[in-house]
């Protein structure tokens, strides 16, 4: 499973995306606006996932807005902040 | 609601400069109560629909008689914040029992998320953070925050670190909670986000969901921090814990996130019920905008 599909899954699960199956999500979709739609609450779920599941440091989020953009960003991120340790 | 004005502000400030406090007490009892109360009723009207919950069945006399009271403390108080600002905090004189339980739970560093409200001299309660051991968060918009009459005059180093309340900032917050920091939030007042509706004062209401949906992610404690004016630039402050060690998690995140909103309604509707002239929202706190949860 790669690093994409798996955030997909986690995405769906922890936010309770239910009404969403993963292959709906591509690699680009945009987590907010048109895409999921998801707001800065579900942000907030996001950053406390991605230091639950990969124990990676989050601080670096505050100023990385870019990084929430679809799950290609945030794997970016992961794989950025895995790398660093 | 608009009270002061950019002029009207300077005004008084130059009281407080130049004569003191109470000089600057009359001019506001003098000149800014009789205005906003008689010239612009508007003012003092939007207060009525507080009023009207908090001494349900009184008649128009004493409608006008409270929501003048009302107007009366809510002008005393500004002046505390701009005398906190220009002479300095330690003019202001703190009375707070339960302080030592906020610095108990505070450093447990498990997070906590203490939400305030704007009643008595809330910006005083923040200066509280120089007496923590853990650093302190306050989530608020200094920019656009009307009646901002303590941020704009202080010249000290403001004992917290101030986050915007934007998509950046919530992060920044969570990130804090996470560490076992304290974020402070106004808990009263609605925001670009969601909402969640709990009963208060006898009625439903809107309040915002974020610090409930922070103190979840993060298993934070939750605490409430109320003030108080009881005088001349004196200030009670309670502090109460209303969650602690991740309580109510297994409810499962919606009921979790109720819970600990009625539980913050509960504690404010209380105090407003032992300080009924020191609630400072200036509008129909009791409109649904239906913006909901998700």
């Amino acid at each position: 499973m790669t690093l994409e599909e798996e955030l997909r899954g986690l995405l769906i699960s922890e936010l309770r995306l239910t009404h969403i199956k993963p292959e709906q999500i591509t690699d680009d979709t945009p987590l907010f606006g048109n895409g999921l739609a998801l707001d800065s609450l579900d942000a907030v779920e996001i950053v406390i996932l991605l230091g639950r599941h990969y124990q990676i440091d989050t601080s670096e989020l505050e100023h990385s807005r870019e990084a929430f953009t679809s799950v290609k960003t945030l794997a970016d991120f992961v794989r950025k902040k895995k790398e660093k340790v | 609601m608009k009270y002061g004005g950019k002029y009207g502000n300077a005004f008084f400030h130059h009281i407080i400069r130049r004569f003191g406090v109470t000089p600057a007490y009359l001019a506001v009892l003098g000149l800014a109560v009789p205005y906003y109360s008689v010239i612009r009723p508007s003012v003092r009207k939007s207060i009525y629909p507080y009023i009207e919950r908090r001494f349900p069945g009184q008649n128009a006399w004493m409608r006008f008689v409270n929501s003048s009271r009302h107007l009366v403390n809510f002008s005393e108080t500004l002046v505390d914040q701009a005398a906190a600002g220009i002479l300095g905090t330690q003019r202001l004189n703190f009375d707070f029992p339960s302080g030592e339980l906020l610095r108990e739970v505070s450093r447990r560093r498990k997070g906590l998320v203490v939400l305030t409200a704007h009643v008595g001299n809330y910006f005083a309660s923040m200066v509280m953070g120089q007496y923590l051991d853990i650093p302190m968060n306050v989530v608020i918009d200094t920019q656009n925050y009307q009646g901002n009459h303590f941020f704009d005059l202080t010249k000290e180093k403001i004992p917290f670190r101030i986050i915007p309340p934007t998509f950046e900032g919530l992060i920044t917050a969570t990130n804090a909670l996470r560490t076992g920091e304290i974020v402070a939030l106004m808990g009263d007042r609605k925001d670009n986000t969601r909402t969640i509706e709990v009963n208060f004062l006898g009625s439903p209401v809107e309040i915002p969901a974020t610090p409930y949906h922070l103190a979840y992610a993060t298993g934070a404690d939750v605490g409430v921090l109320l003030s108080a004016r009881t005088g001349k630039l004196h200030v009670r402050m309670d502090f109460e814990v209303i969650r602690e060690n991740s309580e109510w998690q297994n409810l499962g995140k919606e009921a979790a996130i109720h819970r600990m909103a009625q539980a913050y309604a509960d504690r404010l509707e209380r105090y407003v019920n032992r300080y009924p002239f020191m609630w400072y929202n200036f509008f129909d706190f009791w409109e649904l905008t239906s913006k909901g949860n998700k």
